[in-house]
């Protein structure tokens, strides 16, 4: 039924993936269960009885082999929700016997944000190309070159700002490596 | 075939990819792995999907591991000449680790 479903809006940062988790936990506990994963920050839910889920997200950018991605984590007990990007969401209900994990050292966690990384990383010569228009303009900056130098460089900087937050979460993760 | 300098640059192995090779030395898809990993370690040991995938890619990555079936979506694999090779280099470091530890632990009980 349509009535049933739920919109929620809700922006989440490539290095917050487990509050995004925790909330999607938290809205489970409350009977709304995620259905498809946010275009920008868009979630559907399906309102239900509440149940205790076990949220988890993964960055896979082979995606030639999804077949096979999935196939391994259905035969491991994970539910597949979607993807919104390269973020795949998975659940199971919580307290199951079974190991709640996805990733179970943290080797892998690392990679997961290394992933991202690369991927922020390939993007990064689209932003720069705005820097060929300035030749052709030869100094005549129009308006609109103007503002679409601004939008340029408010992604740039965006980017480099996820790319140190990322850099901090890795080391995080580096540090409990040691102890 | 890799030399023993490229085999020990793969030393020593993370728990994870020891006994995800270990289940390799037989053809197994990637939930079999997950399977034996957790019932010969008895439990202590268990590797999620997400891990495992990504050491199956590597593993793939470095010819340690090749596929050799494709059964509908499941595909397995089996530890390459290369892999035995690794898994037994790292056997014999952990044996060696196990004898000087035990030699240490027992000299130290013998003076007390």
């Amino acid at each position: 039924m349509m009535s049933d479903l739920h919109i929620e809006h809700r922006w989440f940062w490539a290095w917050q993936d487990e509050q995004e988790e925790k909330w999607l936990e938290e809205m489970s506990e409350r009977g709304f269960h995620l259905v498809k994963p946010g275009f920008f920050g868009r979630y559907e839910f399906r309102k239900g009885a509440p149940n205790r889920y076990v949220y988890r997200l993964d960055f896979l950018t082979n995606s030639q082999q999804k077949k096979d991605y999935l196939q391994l984590f259905a035969d491991a007990g994970w539910e597949y929700v979607g993807e919104f990007g390269s973020w795949q969401y998975f659940r199971r209900p919580a307290g199951e016997q079974e190991n709640g994990e996805i990733f179970t050292d943290v080797t892998s966690k690392i990679a997961k944000y290394q992933r991202v990384m690369f991927f922020l990383l390939i993007l990064t010569p689209v932003y720069l190309m705005p820097i060929q228009f300035k030749g052709i303009l030869e100094g005549r900056y129009h308006w609109v070159m103007l503002a679409f130098y601004f939008v340029w460089f408010m992604a740039l900087c965006m980017e480099i700002f996820a790319m140190i937050k990322l850099i901090q979460r890795i080391n995080q993760l580096k540090n409990t490596l040691k102890q | 075939m890799m030399t023993i300098k490229q085999i020990s640059k793969h030393l020593p192995l993370s728990e994870a990819t020891f006994f995800i090779m270990l289940a390799l030395v037989t053809p197994k898809h990637g939930y079999g792995v997950m399977q034996m990993v957790e019932g010969i370690s008895k439990g202590a040991v268990t590797i999620g999907p997400g891990t495992l995938y990504g050491a199956f890619a590597n593993l793939e990555k470095e010819k340690l591991i090749e596929m050799v079936r494709e059964e509908g979506r499941r595909k397995e694999y089996q530890l390459t000449q290369d892999g035995r090779s690794l898994l037994e280099a790292q056997l014999e470091r952990l044996r060696m680790m196990v004898d000087l530890g035990d030699e240490a632990i027992n000299s130290d009980k013998d003076r007390a």
